[in-house]
């Protein structure tokens, strides 16, 4: 390749910088190599620019509307989901979460109580010794915690292939 | 009677879109109309038979029709079928197994010839410069003489052609470049020393 056609064309393009432009433009006033590859360029430019469309056949739109006469009506994006599977898959969601919240509050030790001292100073030790889950409700709550993940996970794999479908 | 009044306005791609959506196949018509000669370019730069051409435009068309529902209209209508077109050909061009490499085979070097005799037995002056940019331009490999139609006739920035053909803005600015002096040297080839005269 020619750098000085690349610099020309990037120049006639509008690809380059404003400092750049500069340069070119002096270039071509004062260096005459530059001065012929510019007017050579041009030339070619120019007849690109004016180049015509190929027509395709007189019938060609008929031919294209009587194929799409046959294809079903296009519908949009919204339309085309059916809202029963949406409200399905929300409502199987929505029952789990309500499974899980459930089994949480179910297996939480309410009889925990903390007996404070009489001059109303709370024993933090006493407090936190009597406070614990039992190993059903840590499990319910890692549960849920992996339940999070994998809602969140679907959520981003659906958005990519929305994506990729698009 | 509304949508023919609007047309008359001169609607835009995403009115028109739409109003096909809505229920009125008739107004993809107008689509077709306004976009066909692009389509129709750019699907001869692949096949390089009318023909060919012509039935790829059609696929085109058709394949816009069925998935118009999802076209995300962040980018313009135009480079969207342009995308559809490019992986189209491609598809046509493999079915067919076509020899792409078509500069150096030999049936190019005839075509060739009968281009130089075409343009020996003819004045150059007769025959207009955009003739023989066309013939040039046909005589490139499919992907060059796409960027350079995609460029000049379809007004197509490089982020958008980039877009058509799966590659980054730098690589096909770079294939620009490339394409033109392709080009300029088929043009060379096709005028034999005539073109330093034109140039």
């Amino acid at each position: 390749m020619n750098p000085v056609e690349d610099r020309i064309w990037d120049y006639i393009d509008g690809f380059c910088s404003l400092e750049e432009k500069e340069t070119i433009a002096q270039l071509i006033i004062n260096d005459p190599v530059y001065r012929d590859k510019y007017a050579e360029l041009m030339d070619l430019q120019q007849s690109l620019s004016l180049m015509e469309l190929d027509e395709p056949a007189m019938a060609f739109t008929h031919k294209v509307m009587d194929k799409i006469a046959m294809q079903n009506q296009p519908l949009s994006a919204k339309a085309s989901i059916d809202k029963r599977i949406i409200y399905g898959i929300s409502s199987l969601f929505g029952l789990m979460l309500l499974g899980c919240l459930v089994v949480i509050i179910k297996d939480i030790d309410w009889s925990a109580s903390v007996t404070l001292p009489e001059n109303l100073k709370v024993n933090y030790k006493a407090l936190e010794s009597n406070f614990h889950l039992s190993v059903a409700t840590k499990t319910t709550l890692m549960y849920s915690f992996f339940m999070f993940d994998i809602i969140a996970g679907l959520m981003i794999l659906d958005k990519y292939l929305r994506k990729r479908l698009a | 009677m509304s949508y023919t009044l609007t047309m008359q306005n001169k609607s835009t791609d995403i009115e028109i879109i739409d109003a096909v959506i809505g229920g009125n196949q008739a107004a993809y018509t107008e689509l077709v109309k306004r976009h066909q000669r692009y389509i129709f370019t750019l699907a001869l730069r692949f096949t390089r038979s009318r023909e060919d051409a012509e039935e790829v435009s059609q696929d085109v068309f058709v394949k816009a029709y069925r998935s118009l529902s999802n076209y995300q209209r962040t980018a313009k209508f135009s480079t969207w079928l342009y995308t559809i077109v490019y992986h189209t050909s491609m598809t046509y061009l493999r079915k067919k197994r076509l020899n792409t490499s078509s500069i150096d085979d030999e049936e190019t070097m005839i075509q060739l010839e009968s281009h130089s005799s075409e343009a020996d037995s003819h004045s150059v002056e007769k025959k207009s410069r955009t003739f023989y940019v066309n013939k040039a331009i046909e005589m490139l490999l499919p992907d060059d003489a796409t960027i350079i139609t995609l460029f000049y006739q379809g007004e197509q920035s490089l982020e958008e052609i980039a877009k058509v053909m799966g590659m980054e803005a730098n690589t096909v600015k770079v294939k620009l470049h490339r394409a033109r002096h392709r080009l300029k040297e088929k043009l060379e080839t096709l005028l034999k020393g005539e073109v330093k005269e034109l140039l």
